[in-house]
């Protein structure tokens, strides 16, 4: 028998589980290095998998983040300090944060995966996010059929929602009074409106706004607020990447927040750098090793490429906030929802 | 984790146990769950809406011409088992691995371990072996009794079935590199200590 192994992997403390496709079955393996225990399930007898969406993947989202929050806060306090080692180290910090962070936020949704045999259900702890159970299903998919055939009855089966309880679940009954209907994406699951993306667009061109200021009045004030102003940025960004996975949002809406993201991703880093870079050089040029903040952000704007950076960054801040709050206007009926939800159905909606 | 009492027939909330409503398959759907308001991504497959399959218990004799079963006299045999050669029912032929088997030999399989299909736990010796050759040397005198040991159970163990997932005896290579070099080692320390004795 040979096996392939499928995307995903649980670790703990002393044991991880993997997931492995096998000719005629799937098998979870759950190891500590010294023994494996396995669980076989034959493809002619899966009867469904259910994923269970989770806020693992938001609460890590949000301790990353206030984590993230206070590294820069305490970066910037170090301003006049004349410490350059804190702010490096706490550079660093705020760098793996964001690093975590976007993982975290790229990974996508956290799940909880149960699979439905004849005999039971049956956790598959390996498939922890919603992309990691459409990659297994797209690939087991074609398998189970094969072994099942792609027949389906006539009569959809529609089961009564009772409230949760020991009472016995009825049988299922054919669903001949009513089909059930796939809800209207106004009220699809959620009360969400978009709050995040507006706050992240606006931010986006208070941010242009206060880059360009920066440019003529670069006090310690305006630097604090241009930091914090940064931060609350990312939040809203990573919250709009998080809203905007599991609700219908306008497709350009969406690759607006991705690009913003990124980009930030990207400069803010690449800010850090260059302006350390930029201080050490200035340090070394004039055998002062205990340059202070303000020495460093003064030869960080004094540097001819830093107006044309701040110009560039602003603009396409302001360009990109101000098409994302356009489209969020304009996309408030038309949702794009294709090829994310097949439609969102209640059991509410379910019960003929 | 165990989910609350539901019923194996009926797809479940994987958090509160609630059923969900079902639709004919067509893909992926995202349902939401009226007990927990849990949103659930669920793919359904043609074996949930199968009724059971009716076990057969195999046919009685009807000539004299036609076997009988080794276990049952009066059925009649409709394989063989490839593993000892008896001729088997309807009642006993189970189908395994691609192989049709007798209950026996599936016993004598699952107690040998010679059946991979029906192993459900396995030692991994090699993974011990390369522990022992490894993690001593953070308290580098342990490796003196370690290192003999890790040896042992690279040599010992090294024709043992270990895990049935793709993997090399590269851990227990290294394991006896590793050991080898320990106990050279001890050796040169022994040898300069009856130098300088």
């Amino acid at each position: 028998m040979t096996y392939r192994r499928l995307p995903g992997k649980k670790r703990g403390i002393g044991h991880w589980s993997t997931l492995w496709m096998g000719d005629d079955h799937l098998l979870s393996v759950s190891s500590n290095g010294y023994s494996e225990s396995y669980t076989r399930f034959y493809f002619k007898d899966i009867k469904a998998v259910v994923a269970r969406r989770t806020n693992r993947g938001r609460m890590w989202n949000v301790i990353l983040g206030m984590m993230l929050g206070v590294s820069l806060l305490a970066f910037f306090s170090s301003f006049g300090d004349g410490t350059t080692s804190w702010s490096v180290t706490m550079t660093i910090l705020a760098f793996l944060l964001l690093v975590g962070l976007l993982v975290n936020t790229l990974r996508g949704p956290t799940c909880r995966c149960h699979i439905l045999m004849p005999l039971g259900i049956h956790e598959l702890p390996t498939l922890g996010r919603i992309r990691t159970v459409r990659k297994v299903l797209d690939r087991l998919r074609p398998l189970i059929e094969e072994r099942q055939g792609t027949t389906v009855p006539d009569d959809a089966v529609i089961l009564p929602s009772p409230p949760p309880s020991d009472e016995p679940v009825p049988m299922p009954v054919a669903a001949t009074s009513r089909p059930a209907a796939p809800m209207s994406s106004a009220g699809a699951a959620s009360s969400y409106r978009g709050s995040a993306h507006y706050a992240a667009f606006s931010l986006l061109i208070v941010h242009a706004f206060l880059g360009v200021t920066i440019l003529e009045y670069h006090g310690t004030p305006f630097l604090f607020a241009y930091g914090l102003l940064t931060l609350g940025l990312l939040v809203c960004l990573v919250t709009a990447v998080v809203q905007q996975y599991s609700h219908p949002f306008p497709l350009p809406a969406r690759r607006l927040v991705w690009g913003a993201l990124l980009a930030m991703a990207c400069a803010i880093p690449f800010g850090y750098y260059v302006g350390i870079f930029l201080s050490a050089m200035k340090t070394v040029e004039k055998a002062n090793p205990a340059m202070d903040m303000k020495g460093i952000v003064s030869t960080i704007t004094a540097n001819p490429f830093f107006p044309i950076c701040m110009v560039f960054f602003s603009a396409c801040s302001a360009i990109v906030g101000a098409l994302g709050l356009i489209t969020c206007l304009r996309g408030k009926g038309a949702v794009d929802d294709a090829g994310r939800r097949n439609g969102v159905i209640t059991t509410k909606d379910a019960v003929p | 984790m165990t989910l609350p009492k539901a019923r194996h027939d009926a797809v479940v909330c994987g958090g509160c146990g609630t059923p969900v409503p079902l639709l004919p398959r067509t893909g992926l759907k995202w349902l939401r769950c009226a007990g927990c308001d849990g949103e659930l991504l669920v793919e359904t497959f043609p074996a949930l809406f199968r009724g059971r399959r009716a076990s057969s218990s195999g046919e009685l004799l009807g000539t004299d011409g036609e076997s009988g079963c080794f276990y049952h006299e009066r059925k009649k045999a409709v394989a063989v088992c490839e593993e000892c050669g008896r001729f088997l029912c309807s009642l006993c032929e189970v189908r395994l691995g691609g192989k049709v088997l007798c209950p026996v030999c599936i016993e004598r399989g699952r107690e040998a371990e010679s059946l991979e299909a029906l192993v459900t736990r396995r030692t991994l010796y090699d993974g011990m072996a390369l522990s022992l050759a490894v993690l001593p040397l953070l308290l580098f005198f342990v490796t003196l009794f370690t290192a003999p040991l890790s040896l042992y159970f690279a040599i010992r163990f090294w024709n043992r079935p270990g895990s049935i997932l793709p993997r090399t005896r590269i851990r227990f290579v290294l394991a006896i590199l590793i050991s080898l070099l320990q106990l050279a080692g001890w050796g040169f320390v022994f040898m300069e200590m009856a130098r300088h004795a």
